[in-house]
C-alpha cells in the first residue's frame, strides 16, 4: 500500500490556499498523526486525502493511482480508506446499531453471512456488547459509546487506511482512553492510521510520526521527540507540548526520544530509585 | 447566594439523575461542579436555572424559594448560562441584535442599549464586533460574545455548562481568560466541567459521582485524591498520577504536586 | 455564504429603507393581483420595467428563477383554459372545455404569478436578508393592537437566518460523513434515490431537532416573554 499526496494545492472557492504545495508520503502500518493550530489546514488536508476536494493542482495517489481521475471518487477507493469525521454521531440514522454498522457494508458484494460475521467482529472490535447492545437505539448510547459505535462503522468494511479527525472531542478520560486501545489495537494489527489531535499528549504516545501544519503547509514530518523538542518553536505553532516534554525539561531528564508516558516513569525510577541506593 | 437543598430529579422513565443534593454558590467565588459525563451536572444546573421543574427539594436565591414567580425572577434577573454549543445560543446573525435582545427581556430602554451592547463587548475583549455576522466568529469568541450577552443584562452569578468542550486549545485559552477577567470584576462564576483544566483555579470544586455530591472542597483537596478522582470517572491530573505511580514503586515526594511546576520543585528535591 | 441571493449594488433601490420596501412590495402585488387581461399585462410590463431600470440589476438574474416555473406555468395555463366549465364551451370533448373564460382565467394566473415572482426576485436581490427581516418586522408591528405575536414572528425569522449556515454546515457534514460510509447520492433508480436520502435526512432533522431544543432553553434563560404568553 503507498499513499502518496504530490504537491497537492487545495483552495475553496474564491478564497486563499487552504493547502499549499502538499508533499506527503504515508508508509504502510504507519500511525501519523496530524496537528497544528486552529485554521492551519488540518481537516482539509484529511478530507483531500479522503477524496472530498480535489487539488486545484497535484495529486493524491493510492498505489500510483490519482483517486481524482474520475468524477467520482471510486467505491473500491472507499472501501479501502474509510474516514471517521470529528463527532460523528452525527450521522447516525439507523434504528438499531446492528444497522447502522450494517449501513457501510451495503455496497460490499458479500454474502449475509460474511456480513453478519464482519458486523460482529466491527462491535468486538469497539467493545460494544453483542448480545446487549444488537436491537439498541444508536441514540440510546452514552456520549463514549457513541463514539465507539461510529469507530465501528468505519472498521466494519476492514479498510487499509483509517483516517481520523478529532476523535476524542467532547469525551471524557474513560471515553478517551477507551479509544485511545481501539487504535492501538488496530495499529497493531497492521490499519495505517492518520490522526488530526491537538493534545500532544495523545500524539506522543500513539503517534509514530507527526506532520504539523501552519497555514497550509508542513512544517514538521518528524517523529514527536524531534516536533515536540523546541517549546518556543511549539509556542509558534500552536502545537504545545506533551507533560512528559515539560516536565522532563524542567528537571533536566533526558527521555531519550521516547516521550511516551510509560518511558517518563521508568526514566525517573531509573534516576531516583539509583539515587537512593 | 444560591441554596440548594436535598434536590433530587428523575426522569419520566425512572432514570435517576440525582439523588439528594445540597449546596450552596457564595458570591465573588469561583465554584465548580467537576463530574463525568452523564453524572448529572448538567440536569442540576438548570434545576437551579429554574430550566427545569422542581419536584424533589427546595433551591433558594437570596432565600427566595426558586419555585414561584418571583423567584423564577430574581433568576433571570441574576443568573445568566453559556451553554456548550457555541452556535446554539444566538438569536440573531448580528452580534448587536443578539445582545439587544437579551436587554429587551430585561426591560433594558432602548435608547441605552447601543452603550450596554458596547461595554459589555468590551468586558470580553470583543471591542468593534457589534456589526459581525456571528458565522465569521471562532468558537471561542462565539462563546464570549455568549457571555457579553449575559454581561450586558447585569447578570452577576454567571454559569458555564461544559462551555469550553467544544472549543479547540486556543479557544479554551481564550475562555479561559475571559473567566478569569469576570472574577475580577467580582461576578460570581460556576463552572461545570469534566475537564480538570477547567476548574484548577476555583474556589470550591464539589465533586459528582452516582447522581451525589461525593466530595466538596478546595481545587488542591480534590484534584490530589487520586482514589477519588479515579472512582468518579474524572482523568487524573499528570502531575497526581505521576506522584501516584511513583509511590506504587517506592518513591515518595513530599507532597503531591498539582502543576508541572511543582511536579518538577517536587522531584528536584527528591535528591 | 449569508445571503445567496443578494446582488451587491448601489442602486436606488438597494439604498432605499427596507420598510418602504417591503410597504411597496406588499403594495405593487396588490395592483398586480386587481389588474387583469390586457390592463393587467400593461400595468406589469411598466411596474416592472421601472423597478428593473431602477435597480440596476442585470436581466438575466431577474428572469432566472421563472425558468423552473415554466413548467408549472404551463400546467396551470391548460388546466384552466381546457377544462374551467361554467356552460359556455367552444368546444368540449368528456371532461374537457375550451372556453373563453377558462383560457383568460389560465392566462390571469400566470400573468399574475410572473408579475410577483420578478418583483420579489428584484425585492429579494437588492435587499439582505437582514433588512428584509427588518421590513417584515417593522411592517407588521401595528398589528400588536390585533394580537397578533409579532415579537415572536420576527424572532422566528431572526433565528432562521442566524442558522443558514449553521445548517448548510450541519448537512454539508454530514453528506460526506455518508458518502465516506459508501452512501451514493447520484446513482440509480427513483426508488433507490429517494431510498438514499433517509441517511442524509434524518440526522440532519436530528440535528435540528437538537439545536431547537437548546436554543428554547438558552432563550427561556435569557428572561423570554413569548407574545404568545403575554397575549394569551
Amino acid at each position: 500500500m503507498q499513499l502518496e499526496i504530490k504537491h497537492a494545492t487545495v483552495r475553496y472557492s474564491n478564497s486563499d490556499k487552504i493547502l499549499d504545495n502538499i508533499d506527503l508520503n504515508i508508509t504502510e502500518g504507519q500511525f501519523l498523526g496530524i496537528t497544528g493550530k486552529a485554521g492551519c489546514g488540518k481537516t482539509t488536508l484529511l478530507e483531500t486525502i479522503a477524496g472530498f476536494h480535489k487539488p486545484e493542482s497535484g495529486f493524491v495517489l493510492l498505489d500510483g493511482q490519482n483517486i481524482y481521475e474520475k468524477r467520482f471518487v471510486s467505491q473500491s477507493f472507499r472501501k479501502r480508506l474509510q474516514i471517521v469525521f470529528q463527532f460523528p454521531e452525527n450521522q447516525f440514522f439507523e434504528s438499531d446499531i446492528w444497522n447502522e454498522i450494517g449501513f457501510g457494508l451495503k455496497n460490499i458484494s458479500s454474502s449475509p453471512e460474511e456480513k453478519e460475521r464482519k458486523t460482529i467482529e466491527a462491535m468486538l472490535a469497539v467493545g460494544l456488547d453483542i448480545n446487549e447492545m444488537k436491537n439498541v437505539s444508536p441514540f440510546a448510547l452514552s456520549g463514549g459509546q457513541k463514539r465507539r459505535l461510529a469507530l465501528a462503522c468505519a472498521i466494519v468494511v476492514s479498510p487499509e487506511i483509517l483516517l481520523l479527525d478529532e476523535p476524542f472531542s467532547g469525551l471524557d478520560g474513560d471515553g478517551q482512553n477507551q479509544i485511545i486501545s481501539i487504535l492501538k489495537d488496530l495499529h497493531r494489527n497492521g490499519t495505517t492510521i492518520l490522526m488530526v489531535s491537538h493534545d500532544p499528549n495523545v500524539l506522543s504516545e500513539v503517534a509514530d510520526k507527526i506532520v504539523v501544519l501552519d497555514a497550509g503547509k508542513i512544517q514538521f514530518n518528524d517523529i514527536p521527540s524531534r516536533v515536540f523538542a523546541d517549546k518556543y518553536l511549539c509556542d509558534k505553532l500552536g502545537i504545545g507540548q506533551p507533560e512528559t516534554k515539560i516536565t522532563a525539561d524542567l528537571i533536566g531528564l533526558d527521555l531519550d526520544e521516547d516521550l511516551t508516558y510509560s518511558n517518563f516513569i521508568k526514566k525517573l525510577e531509573k534516576k531516583y530509585l539509583a539515587a537512593h541506593d | 447566594m444560591i441554596n440548594v437543598s436535598n434536590i433530587s430529579f428523575t426522569y419520566n422513565n425512572n432514570k435517576k439523575i440525582i439523588e439528594n443534593i445540597s449546596l450552596s454558590i457564595e458570591p465573588g467565588k469561583v465554584t465548580a461542579i467537576l463530574g463525568k459525563n452523564g453524572s448529572g451536572k448538567s440536569t442540576l444546573v438548570r434545576l437551579i436555572l429554574a430550566l427545569l421543574p422542581i419536584s424533589d427539594g427546595k433551591i433558594y436565591i437570596d432565600d427566595i424559594d426558586i419555585n414561584c414567580k418571583e423567584g423564577i425572577n430574581q433568576i433571570r434577573k441574576q443568573c445568566g448560562i453559556v451553554f456548550q454549543n457555541p452556535d446554539n445560543h444566538f438569536v440573531s446573525p448580528i452580534i448587536e441584535d443578539d445582545i439587544k435582545f437579551g436587554l429587551t427581556n430585561h426591560h433594558v430602554p432602548e435608547t441605552i442599549q447601543s452603550d450596554c451592547v458596547k461595554s459589555a463587548l468590551d468586558k470580553v475583549s470583543l471591542t468593534g464586533y457589534e456589526k459581525r455576522n456571528v458565522s465569521t466568529l471562532s468558537g471561542g469568541q462565539k462563546q464570549k460574545a455568549a457571555a457579553a450577552g449575559i454581561l450586558a443584562v447585569d447578570n452577576s452569578i454567571i454559569f458555564f455548562d461544559e462551555a469550553t468542550s467544544m472549543l479547540d486549545p486556543n479557544g479554551r485559552k481564550e475562555l479561559q481568560l475571559c473567566i478569569e477577567d469576570l472574577r475580577n470584576q467580582n461576578k460570581t462564576i460556576v463552572i461545570i466541567s469534566q475537564n480538570i483544566e477547567d476548574v484548577l483555579h476555583a474556589d470550591k470544586i464539589l465533586l459528582i459521582s452516582d447522581h451525589q455530591i461525593i466530595k466538596s472542597g478546595s481545587a488542591r483537596d480534590i484534584l490530589t485524591d487520586y482514589e477519588t478522582l479515579k472512582g468518579a470517572g474524572i482523568q487524573i491530573p499528570f502531575p497526581v498520577q505521576v506522584y501516584h505511580d511513583l509511590f506504587q514503586k517506592g518513591i515518595k515526594m513530599k507532597n503531591c504536586p498539582l502543576t508541572s511546576g511543582e511536579l518538577a520543585e517536587e522531584l528536584c528535591s527528591l535528591k | 455564504m449569508i445571503d445567496l441571493t443578494y446582488q451587491t449594488g448601489d442602486s436606488i433601490l438597494h439604498r432605499m429603507n427596507p420598510t418602504h420596501k417591503f410597504l411597496g412590495l406588499l403594495i405593487c402585488t396588490i395592483i398586480i393581483l386587481v389588474s387583469k387581461n390586457l390592463a393587467g399585462t400593461i400595468i406589469a410590463a411598466v411596474l416592472i420595467t421601472t423597478l428593473i431600470l431602477l435597480s440596476k440589476l442585470p436581466i438575466k438574474k431577474v428572469f432566472a428563477p421563472l425558468k423552473s416555473l415554466f413548467f408549472f406555468l404551463i400546467m396551470i395555463f391548460l388546466m384552466n383554459a381546457l377544462f374551467f366549465n361554467n356552460g359556455d364551451c367552444l368546444y368540449s370533448y368528456h371532461s374537457i372545455c375550451i372556453s373563453y373564460k377558462g383560457i383568460e382565467q389560465g392566462y390571469n394566473i400566470v400573468l399574475h404569478t410572473i408579475a410577483i415572482t420578478i418583483l420579489s426576485s428584484i425585492f429579494i436581490r437588492t435587499t439582505t436578508s437582514i433588512e428584509i427581516m427588518r421590513g417584515i418586522e417593522n411592517t407588521l408591528r401595528p398589528l400588536r393592537i390585533f394580537h397578533i405575536p409579532t415579537k415572536d414572528i420576527s424572532l422566528i425569522m431572526s433565528i432562521a437566518l442566524q442558522f443558514i449556515p449553521v445548517f448548510f454546515n450541519d448537512i454539508d457534514r454530514i453528506r460526506k460523513a455518508q458518502i465516506a460510509r459508501g452512501a451514493n447520492f447520484n446513482k440509480g433508480s427513483i426508488i433507490t434515490r429517494i431510498q438514499s436520502i433517509f441517511p442524509l435526512v434524518i440526522p440532519a432533522f436530528i440535528s435540528a431537532f437538537r439545536r431547537a431544543d437548546e436554543l428554547s432553553t438558552a432563550i427561556e434563560a435569557r428572561g423570554f416573554q413569548s407574545d404568545y404568553e403575554s397575549f394569551k
